[in-house]
């Protein structure tokens, strides 16, 4: 039975992904996919792109920008299917290697 | 068996000093068990071993070898802070109650409760798995456990401070 973990590639610059990183990349997105253990990953816009929405009430609030100013933001993420943790470290370990960037390891609730 | 050398040597290297090589022990120790793995985790099922981390009061586990070799690389998995596997190997591995572990840190034992409990959330809730790790993640894992028990022997938590000494009936 797999669990499902997700892996936010951190990074503190807005420098993009070099064409090396993204060749690194494609290769991890092969593997993970030939190991059964891909689900969804993509890259996102930067933080100046995003919107925090508030529709609890009645009429909804729009504010620009993200819902927290940080020096480290998330740029991308995978989400991947693993068995347990060890196979999900190792394989958020060559995520990390791949990418060239910080990652944060974090399982999703059961559904 | 593996388990009774750790046991042993849990008592032992405090009064005998460790071993000139404890990540040779260690690794050689864990590579034995890694290839019995198989076979034994048939045995003994994820639950039974949940059962053992979660409870309150661990059962006795000093006859089953394999099962404390396998609570020992659980309760030192890298990703748990190192307070906190040292303090969960003391409580799960070692059997100490959780007021001689806080008095062994120096900590208040409600701190050392939380801490123990996180811990053992932490470890339900990311499925850390209950094995010897893979031959490909052994020798990470076995320096995770080597800085815990560094920590638990020269730091002086078994150390003959009388003010910290374990109580003679453990």
């Amino acid at each position: 039975m797999m669990a499902q973990y997700l892996i936010s590639v951190l990074t503190d610059t807005t420098d993009t992904a070099t064409a090396d990183e993204m060749a690194a990349i494609d290769v991890f997105n092969e593997q993970l996919l030939a190991d059964g253990h891909w689900v969804f990953a993509g890259g996102l816009a930067s933080p100046s792109t995003a919107t925090v929405i508030d529709g609890r009430e009645e009429d909804a609030v729009f504010t620009d920008g993200p819902y927290v100013e940080t020096k480290e933001y998330v740029a991308g993420f995978w989400i991947i299917q693993a068995p347990h943790l060890d196979v999900a470290l190792r394989l958020a370990t060559l995520g990390s290697k791949h990418c060239n960037r910080r990652v944060e390891l974090r399982p999703l609730l059961d559904g | 068996m593996a388990g009774e050398a750790f046991a042993i040597a849990v008592e032992r290297w405090p009064v005998d000093s460790v071993p000139p090589s404890p990540g040779a022990w260690l690794t050689t120790t864990a590579h034995r068990k890694a290839i019995d793995r198989v076979r034994r985790e048939a045995r003994r099922g994820a639950k039974h071993m949940e059962a053992l981390v979660l409870s309150d009061t661990p059962e006795p586990i000093g006859a089953i070898g394999d099962d404390r070799l396998r609570l020992v690389f659980t309760c030192c998995h890298p990703t748990l802070a190192i307070e906190a596997r040292v303090a969960l190997t003391l409580r799960i591995v070692g059997g100490l109650t959780v007021p001689e572990i806080a008095r062994a840190f120096l900590v208040q034992e409600a701190a050392m409760g939380q801490r123990i409990t996180r811990a053992k959330a932490k470890i339900k809730a990311t499925k850390i798995p209950y094995h010897v790790p893979s031959r490909e993640d052994l020798p990470i894992r076995v320096t995770g456990v080597l800085a815990v028990l560094y920590l638990i022997f020269n730091e002086g938590y078994l150390a003959s401070d009388p003010r910290r000494r374990r109580s003679a009936a453990t």
